[in-house]
């Protein structure tokens, strides 16, 4: 019955609050971006240390965070905590969680790099008199960067998308921003399309980046 | 000859696609009728309009509203299919035409007016409020100060109500009662506000932790069947099918049902009879 009216005028006139949701949508996005790929890098040394008390809380950290979801992860730091009376703020706790898990996963990428470049390079490195630190550094880890731009780039879009989760512990990011806006004028059609374009276009351009990145590093080495 | 057996065909097709007009596209009620069921969308997580009990069943006030319909429809009140659904996915929902239409504990508004149908109101709710016992706050101009932070339902006239009667207070936005509750439960929010006989469920079950303000924030809020737009012979079903609940034929057992539901009677079947 009745065709459906795609109102466009409907999108222009309430364009201020998908720029609103936008931006929150790229703090969460950034924080949680930047605390995964440094927390993930500190638990990839943990997992390859030989060291126990290293190795077996990196794996312990990674199998639990990986193995349930981020969306209990995030009630478990709001609503969890406050009742044990840490008051976590809504974006606090939702950078922490997809930041938390993602750490776990870019944890595995990282150490599945390292351990990609195989251990003749390393022990060429150390023949020629390097020190274990300084081959890490200056054969292993360059040549592990070049294979990993690729599955970080395809992390880091996971982490943009998974933002919108956090709208469920009451941020005000695009997703939040979109259901409030559908909610009240039934412009479902309008309003999802919109908010499905504005994402594409900030995983776009983190993909595309990476790709400029990745060239660059293969022109190098 | 095959080429012009496949142009021809292919005329057939686009007439066929483009020729007839809406008149020729069939009411969702006889639709409705020919399959025998009604499939309608809903929700599980507003008790007491619709929730999921003890005994895994999907109940509430919405469903057996949706069975009256179904009743309407086939003599048969086990002829309904519920689909429940998250609050934003209401819409489309009947846009796409994937449910016959909704009741899902929902307010008629002019702006929805624009996208899709509702029938007569069938129920009307106000709004209360609802405080932590823990709270010293017995008005709720008192809740009306930066140290109190309110659960509310991520919609505009949620927000609307919070910025006119607690606006200094601090809001939290969730997508459901169920999380707002949660919300107040353990601590990071004071107080929520949503429909009367949704908070008067909640205070009943959470007696020792909650109670609820004297005040409304509004005392109207026209609840009402929706659906697509542009289908006058579905539209006039349904919402004659709620007039008769109203004051008609179907008042007993509407009165039975709102019984059940909100421990008091509807208003009367004649306003100007009274009781």
């Amino acid at each position: 019955m009745g065709g459906y009216f795609f109102d466009f005028g409907f999108i222009y006139r309430n364009l201020p609050i998908f720029w609103s949701g936008l931006g929150v949508t790229l703090e969460v996005s950034v924080l949680a971006m930047a605390g995964a790929v440094v927390g993930g890098l500190v638990i990839a040394f943990g997992r390859m240390s030989r060291r126990v008390w290293l190795f077996a809380p990196a794996t312990a950290y990674v199998e639990f965070l990986r193995n349930t979801p981020v969306l209990i992860q995030m009630f478990g730091l709001y609503f969890g905590l406050a009742v044990l009376g840490f008051r976590l703020s809504p974006i606090t706790a939702g950078v922490l969680a997809l930041a938390g898990q993602n750490a776990a996963y870019l944890a595995e990428i990282y150490r599945a790099g390292i351990e990609s470049v195989g251990r003749r390079q390393l022990e060429a490195a150390l023949a020629l008199g390097m020190r274990r630190w300084r081959a890490m550094r200056l054969v292993v880890v360059p040549i592990a960067v070049t294979r990993l731009v690729a599955p970080i780039g395809n992390q880091l879009v996971v982490i943009i998308k998974d933002t919108s989760l956090v709208s469920s512990i009451s941020v005000y990011e695009l997703t939040m921003e979109g259901k409030r806006l559908a909610e009240r004028s039934a412009a479902t059609y309008e309003v999802f399309a919109t908010i499905a374009v504005f994402y594409l276009v900030l995983t776009s351009a983190v993909s595309l980046a990476l790709r400029f990145y990745e060239r660059r590093v293969q022109l190098i080495f | 000859m095959r080429r012009a057996a496949i142009v021809s065909g292919a005329l057939a097709l686009v007439l066929a696609w483009t020729g007839p007009g809406p008149h020729a596209q069939e009411s969702r009620l006889n639709v409705v009728l020919k399959r025998g069921e009604v499939i309608i969308g809903t929700t599980s997580a507003a008790p007491p309009f619709g929730f999921i009990d003890e005994k895994n069943e999907l109940v509430g006030f919405d469903i057996d509203i949706g069975r009256l319909v179904a009743k309407a429809l086939f003599d048969d009140p086990t002829k309904a299919k519920f689909m429940p659904q998250s609050f934003e996915a209401r819409w489309a929902s009947v846009q796409s035409g994937k449910v016959d239409f909704g009741i899902m504990s929902t307010t008629i508004y002019p702006d929805r007016l624009r996208k899709v149908a509702f029938t007569r109101p069938y129920v009307d709710s106000g709004i209360a409020v609802l405080v932590r016992k823990d709270v010293n706050v017995s008005q709720m101009l008192e809740l009306n100060n930066e140290k109190y932070t309110m659960a509310i339902l991520n919609n505009p006239q949620s927000a609307d109500r919070h910025k006119r009667f607690t606006p200094k207070a601090k809001a939290l936005t969730f997508d459901s009662p169920a999380q707002m509750l949660l919300a107040v439960k353990t601590g990071q929010a004071q107080g929520m506000q949503f429909d009367v006989p949704v908070i008067n469920w909640m205070v009943a079950q959470n007696a020792s932790a909650v109670k609820k303000l004297p005040e409304l924030m509004t005392p109207a809020q026209n609840n009402a069947i929706f659906l697509q737009q542009g289908d006058f012979a579905w539209w006039h079903f349904l919402d004659a099918v709620v007039g008769e609940m109203k004051e008609g034929s179907l008042y007993d057992d509407y009165k039975t049902i709102y019984h059940k539901w909100f421990g008091v009677d509807p208003p009367a079947q004649r306003w100007y009879l009274g009781k």
